[in-house]
């Protein structure tokens, strides 16, 4: 048995958020806090580094334009001033002209050029019947998908149409069942890397102890364990 | 039986079928889903000696999926004596999974700045992701340590996105890397993925703009697989048996529950 | 005062914008050189916005602490982890053997058991919501089933066509979905992204006066 500081620590932080399952506590609140304390750290230590990587060590090497972004890295701190509230807007401008720029780029020519020119090619002479009906599959669900957020919104449907709206709808519920899947996938994922370390390293040792502790919380929470006042 | 008696009594039932695997191990073989064939076949067609950008890009959270899938990636690059370079452009978790990732392989006959170079964290997503691909020495002065990359001779062969044979993406959405790198420079990328946003990427992976596509936990096991070593990502999909039986187990018995009951009224 | 306040910023994201557009059409040196150093600024600025969040917490946390308001004594672990990672990341480093501690021993671990809490959110609702009341539902259900079988290892082993009916669900249905649903999201993004640009869409100011 080899009880680190490094593996207790762990499995405290897991036992820890796991007790709220069963209700919020004190112990649950302060390792919550915790948390956000180290990542809080966490994320300043890390952009320090790539200023100092990214601008600082080109200014210091003779790269003067560089005490531009650095000046309009400190006025966004004019969010936190009443009177000059406003000059944090410039480097916002900069910021939100970049993203707008880089994603409509982006937008138009992967998403809705490329998948355009996909969903055409997708049907060859000779495919298999397989690959045929998942190329139908493919081309129905995104063209009546795609009609149906863009047409349905500002326009009511009527007669015939209203009832073909049916089918898109029917393509999401199967998107999302598709989508419930995978995320069940990924959070059991998470879940198993926890029980991984539990089960596999010296942490299985805590698990006895961590039952204990459960167990008695449990039973001071029902009033079993009180102590009767004379 | 009240509500949170019932919650809590089926969070006791889902831990304890979740830990049956470590009590009673199975070991199912995975079959290789073409996606994943796909990537494997897209790193070994590239020549031997290539330059390859591996990309960490998850944080804590999604490490348990994504970081198996990443280091697999490594592996292989390391399998085909490619050169890289390590990079991390959203989420700075990932810059110390890299670090983890370098000290766990086997790294004889490579030389840190000549045949791989970590070259750390760049925010902004997207921005950087467009600033590294047009003119990496113009984002990257330093390496993860904070050393200057002028002298590295790795980095004196790469200028730009059309320097780097193989993107390796191990990120749990490469949907910015295809925006951004894809359509400029009809880049060769591979990608992990975490299970919810393998269904987006797929259809990048179906319109040929991903030349392959790793499904999650399961995308990491099937390539660990191909890689011929059973890592983390087996280990989880082993207790994903469990799992997923528990929840078609819970869906159909709660199902049945409630028509029995709206019969009996 | 308003040039300053309201269309100067409208005006230089505007313009950045246009450069970088106008950088993916046209082929001039100056405008790339434009683009590039804009893009590489903005980058930047985007490592200093991280300090925002973390003075709002702060200041949150400290005002918390001065009033005495409930639960303030976890309000000063948290400024005293805050301040110790900092400190130990800037004088020590990423390497340092306490940082790595604190990220591999109490975040991560904190980090994920968090997210996983939703798994078993997941398995009570999949026992007492989920249910097949009409037949969209039950298309939902269908779709979950089939995939969760080809996504487990078990489900090859229970019967050999249940992946391949799993795999016909994501590669066809919900890819024709997902394709449809992402190209509707590109087309209201240009047209978002366009409205900003041309000042239609402040809501980026943030505070008004």
């Amino acid at each position: 048995m080899n009880l680190t500081l490094a593996i207790l620590l762990e499995a405290a932080c897991t036992f820890a958020i796991w007790s709220y399952l069963y209700k919020e506590n004190p112990v649950y609140r302060l390792f919550e806090y915790v948390f956000i304390g180290i990542s809080v750290g966490h994320i300043l230590v890390m952009s320090i580094s790539s200023i100092n990587g990214s601008a600082i060590v080109p200014l210091l090497a003779g790269n003067v334009l560089y005490i531009i972004p650095i000046i309009l890295g400190f006025t966004l701190y004019f969010y936190f001033s009443r009177s000059f509230y406003y000059l944090y807007r410039i480097p916002m401008a900069l910021l939100v002209g970049t993203g707008v720029g880089l994603g409509i780029r982006g937008a138009a020519h992967s998403t809705i050029i490329n998948q355009t020119i996909a969903n055409i090619s997708l049907f060859k002479l000779g495919m298999d019947w397989l690959s045929l009906l998942k190329g139908l599959a493919i081309v129905v669900g995104s063209v009546s998908v795609l009609y149906y957020f863009i047409f349905t919104y500002y326009v009511e449907q009527k007669g015939v149409i209203k009832n073909a709206m049916r089918l898109p709808r029917y393509f999401i519920m199967l998107t999302f069942g598709a989508l419930l899947a995978n995320v069940v996938m990924v959070r059991t994922s998470y879940l198993s890397g926890r029980l991984i370390f539990l089960w596999t390293t010296d942490a299985i040792y805590t698990i006895p102890i961590a039952i204990a502790i459960f167990s008695i919380g449990i039973l001071y929470d029902k009033g079993f364990l009180h102590i009767k006042k004379k | 039986m009240e509500a949170s008696t019932l919650r809590k009594l089926i969070h006791l039932s889902f831990i304890v079928a979740l830990s049956l695997p470590f009590i009673f191990p199975i070991n199912i073989p995975i079959s290789v889903n073409k996606s994943t064939q796909d990537a494997y076949n897209t790193v070994e067609s590239i020549p031997e000696g290539s330059i390859a950008l591996i990309n960490f890009d998850f944080s804590t959270q999604s490490a348990p999926e994504v970081y198996p899938q990443a280091l697999a990636f490594l592996k292989h690059a390391i399998r085909r004596h490619f050169k890289f370079v390590i990079t991390t452009f959203e989420s700075p978790d990932a810059v110390l999974y890299a670090k983890q990732a370098l000290a766990s392989v086997d790294l004889t006959g490579y030389k840190y700045g000549k045949d791989y170079v970590h070259l750390g964290y760049f925010p902004g997503k997207e921005t950087s992701i467009s600033a590294f691909g047009r003119d990496v020495h113009g984002l990257v002065k330093t390496d993860a340590d904070g050393s200057s990359i002028v002298d590295m001779p790795l980095m004196q062969q790469i200028q730009s996105a059309k320097d780097i044979s193989i993107w390796l993406i191990g990120s749990y959405n490469s949907q910015p890397f295809i925006t951004q790198i894809y359509a400029p420079y009809n880049a060769i990328m591979i990608s992990a993925s975490d299970g919810s946003s393998y269904q987006s990427l797929y259809t990048y992976y179906q319109s040929k703009q991903l030349k392959g596509l790793l499904n999650g936990a399961r995308g990491g096991a099937e390539y660990e697989g191909l890689l011929g070593y059973a890592g983390q990502a087996k280990a989880i999909m082993n207790v994903q048996n469990f799992s997923h039986v528990f929840f078609i187990g819970a869906i159909v018995i709660g199902n049945i529950i409630y028509f029995r009951r709206g019969k009996k009224q | 005062m308003s040039l300053i306040r309201r269309d100067l910023p409208v005006w230089i994201a505007f313009l950045v914008g246009v450069i970088i557009l106008a950088d993916y059409v046209f082929t001039f040196p100056g405008l790339q050189v434009a683009s590039t150093t804009l893009t590489n600024w903005a980058v930047i600025v985007t490592a200093f916005s991280f300090g925002i969040g973390a003075l709002n917490i702060i200041q949150r946390q400290s005002k918390i602490i001065i009033r005495r308001d409930k639960y303030w004594i976890y309000s000063v672990v948290l400024i005293i982890i805050l301040f110790g990672t900092l400190g130990i990341g800037l004088v020590g480093s990423i390497n340092h053997p306490y940082y790595k501690i604190l990220f591999d021993n109490v975040m991560a671990p904190l980090n994920v058991t968090m997210s996983s809490m939703l798994a078993f959110f997941l398995a009570s609702a999949a026992f007492r919501v989920f249910r097949a009341k009409n037949f969209e539902s039950i298309l939902l259900l269908i779709a979950a089933v089939f995939v969760m079988l080809q996504n487990a290892p078990i489900g090859e082993l229970i019967w050999p066509g249940l992946p391949v009916i799993g795999d016909f669900f994501v590669t066809g249905f919900a890819a024709g979905g997902n394709r449809g649903i992402q190209i509707g999201a590109a087309i209201a993004s240009i047209g978002f992204g366009v409205r900003i640009l041309i000042g239609q869409e402040k809501r980026w100011f943030g505070r008004t006066e």
